[in-house]
């Protein structure tokens, strides 16, 4: 059995990073950490690949195997506690995998193409069968092994777990830093993993609020203006960085979100007197005005059907999340657990949300079921915000503050996290999609 | 109908605010007694902490619009329109008593110059979301317009900005610096 990656996938998610690489190179990345990891993980050994003699630019079989051990729901063994290092399935001495309780083992080798590039092929044996379950290959740029790598562990992932995997997919995020001219905000895109970074906006007045469009080709966002007292909702195409202004009205221009067909953006708007939700068609510029309360309302998310938008609202008293249809219609309170609940995401089966529940122990990151309503608490707190789900729906990013202000993933079940940290403030974390 | 309820909070506010009594729109934004706040008149202070250093901003920044002849009005200790922070309580909206005097001054120096802008800029700390927190800013100013207006200014001399918990006055968590971020500041603009 045979799969081939296309190539021209691989290349455009590359290309892309490239391009937002050669704006204006961010500093630091973001160093990655596990913190907790669950039980019942696929054990699984990703052996160094084979170059012929030739040094790689990158470890491959590092990188892939990073990729699976984030997501707590594989076990990979550690390359010292390898017993060979086999780059074909015919060097493969089965034995002594299975005396490592290693059940399935991946083997392979990335050779020059001669344009530049690798040739890359890969196998991956089930240990106790001893044969090949599947074995692909593929071709990559000469500045693309990481994402070679990154859709290794894709193709993995997706055949233990049923579900595509998330490492080929890119998070946006601001970070904060004190810098001699003072402070410095910036809004940044990289890897899901924090490789990668480029910077896409950079200001000495805040930034807020990233939100990607669902093809992943541009951001929403805040901007303020502190000299001229205002702030300015805006998209940004990442490609071409151009900025399309959406609204810059007085008082509040927040909160945006895209619908899930990439048309429009729900947003918050005060210019009338009260913050309310507005959808605004970026097709046509109509804005229309979807909620009319004398309370707070703001923190939109699109259920991914694009029929539903639930957002925050203080007019039971303490924020809650709602629920009304896209026209506006038919308002529900979805949450009544804890002392208050803000910042909701839909989950991409539209299933879920995760939203920032303030209880005795503080600000916590919950994931509703929306079919039993039950909630999950998977974040310690106390200061946790901005959850925002992976695109395959199996993990959560969110942003701490307190003492670290770094960002950290859970899983849904809130059994595995990770960390990513750097200098500085790292916060508003928004997870874009799949990549390919 | 919803939105009249709205209106009517409103009004309370305003209300209480003539009054300069203690109280809230809404039962669950009550003010909380017995709470360690800074003393009325206290900004953030030039070189306290590593936030924004409201205390020198404020008066660089937020005295552009007034006459220089004037400017040491709004810096003399003894003058209530020195006092150009208004700090609220956690989760409220309502003015406390003690700016009272402050906001008289301020409303009375703006009828007085029609031609002189006043942008009040809210802000939050750093609990909640981000995107509720600058609405909840943005609510403290509305606040602090209206009372403005009852004291004499004009609508149309007066604007508000929130930040939200995005430009704290002092970085840092625990209760010492989030009553200093909770405040409305104000911004005389040309």
């Amino acid at each position: 059995m045979k799969a081939t990656t296309p190539r021209s996938i691989l290349l455009g998610t590359a290309a892309l990073a490239l391009s937002l690489l050669a704006i204006m190179p961010a500093r630091a990345a973001l160093q990655v950490d596990i913190t907790e990891s669950a039980d019942g993980a696929v054990p699984i050994a990703i052996a160094p690949f084979d170059s012929s003699g030739q040094t790689l630019p990158l470890d491959i079989a590092q990188v892939a195997s990073d990729d699976l051990e984030s997501t707590g729901l594989f076990d990979v063994l550690d390359r010292d506690s390898m017993v060979a290092t086999p780059s074909d399935p015919d060097e493969v001495n089965y034995q002594n995998w299975r005396s490592a309780s290693v059940d399935n083992l991946v083997v392979g080798s990335a050779e020059a193409n001669g344009s530049g590039g690798y040739r890359i092929r890969f196998d991956l044996l089930d240990v106790y069968q001893e044969r090949s379950i599947s074995s692909f290959q593929l071709n990559a740029g000469g500045n693309e092994l990481r994402d070679a790598a990154h859709t290794i562990a894709n193709l993995v992932y997706e055949k233990f777990i049923g579900e595509k995997g998330y490492f080929l997919s890119r998070i946006a995020y601001i970070t904060m830093a004190q810098e001699s001219g003072g402070l410095r905000y910036r809004l940044i895109v990289s890897d899901y993993d924090g490789y990668n970074p480029a910077t896409v906006y950079s200001s000495r007045d805040p930034i807020m609020s990233p939100a990607w469009s669902p093809d992943g080709s541009k951001l929403a966002y805040v901007a303020f203006d502190v000299d001229r007292g205002r702030s300015s909702l805006r998209v940004q195409d990442l490609a071409s960085g151009n900025i399309r202004e959406i609204s810059a009205r007085e008082g509040i221009n927040g909160a945006p979100a895209w619908s899930p067909d990439g048309d429009a953006l729900a947003l918050t708007l005060s210019y009338r007197g009260n913050p309310e939700i507005y959808r605004y068609d970026l097709n046509t510029n109509q804005l229309t005005q979807l909620t009319n309360n004398g309370a707070i309302d703001t923190e939109a998310t699109w259920s991914p059907d694009g029929q539903h938008i639930a957002f925050t609202s203080d007019r039971g008293g303490k924020p809650q999340i709602y629920r009304m249809r896209r026209d506006g219609s038919q308002v529900e309170r979805m949450t009544y657990d804890g002392e208050s609940n803000q910042g909701a995401d839909f989950s991409p089966d539209g299933d879920k949300l995760a939203l920032v529940q303030k209880s005795g122990s503080g600000f916590r990151i919950a994931v509703q079921d929306l079919e039993t309503n039950n909630i999950r608490i998977v974040s310690e707190g106390p200061l946790d915000d901005s959850p925002n789900f992976a695109p395959n729906g199996q993990a959560i990013i969110y942003a701490k503050q307190g003492r670290n202000n770094e960002l950290a993933t859970v899983t849904i079940d809130g059994e595995t996290k990770t960390r990513l940290s750097q200098s500085g403030e790292v916060r508003e974390p928004a997870w874009g999609p799949l990549g390919y | 109908m919803t939105n009249q309820v709205g209106r009517r909070c409103a009004l309370a506010v305003v209300m209480v605010l003539a009054a300069f009594a203690l109280a809230a729109c809404g039962g669950n934004k009550n003010l909380r007694d017995g709470e360690d706040l800074p003393a009325a008149g206290m900004d953030g202070g030039g070189d306290q902490g590593m936030g924004m250093q409201s205390g020198r901003d404020i008066d660089v920044r937020g005295l552009e619009g007034i006459d220089p002849e004037d400017r040491s009005m709004f810096t003399d200790p003894d003058n209530p329109l020195s006092t150009r922070i208004i700090y609220f309580d956690l989760d409220s909206s309502a003015i406390p008593s003690r700016f009272s005097q402050a906001i008289s001054a301020h409303g009375r120096y703006l009828s007085e110059h029609p031609d002189v802008n006043l942008r009040l800029e809210g802000h939050t700390d750093e609990r909640g979301t981000r995107e509720y927190n600058v609405a909840l800013g943005e609510r403290r100013a509305e606040s602090v317009q209206q009372a403005l207006v009852l004291s004499g200014a004009s609508d149309s001399q007066l604007s508000t900005l929130s930040f939200g918990e995005e430009r704290p006055a002092e970085l840092g968590s625990g209760e010492e610096a989030y009553s200093k971020n909770r405040r409305v500041e104000f911004i005389y603009t040309k």
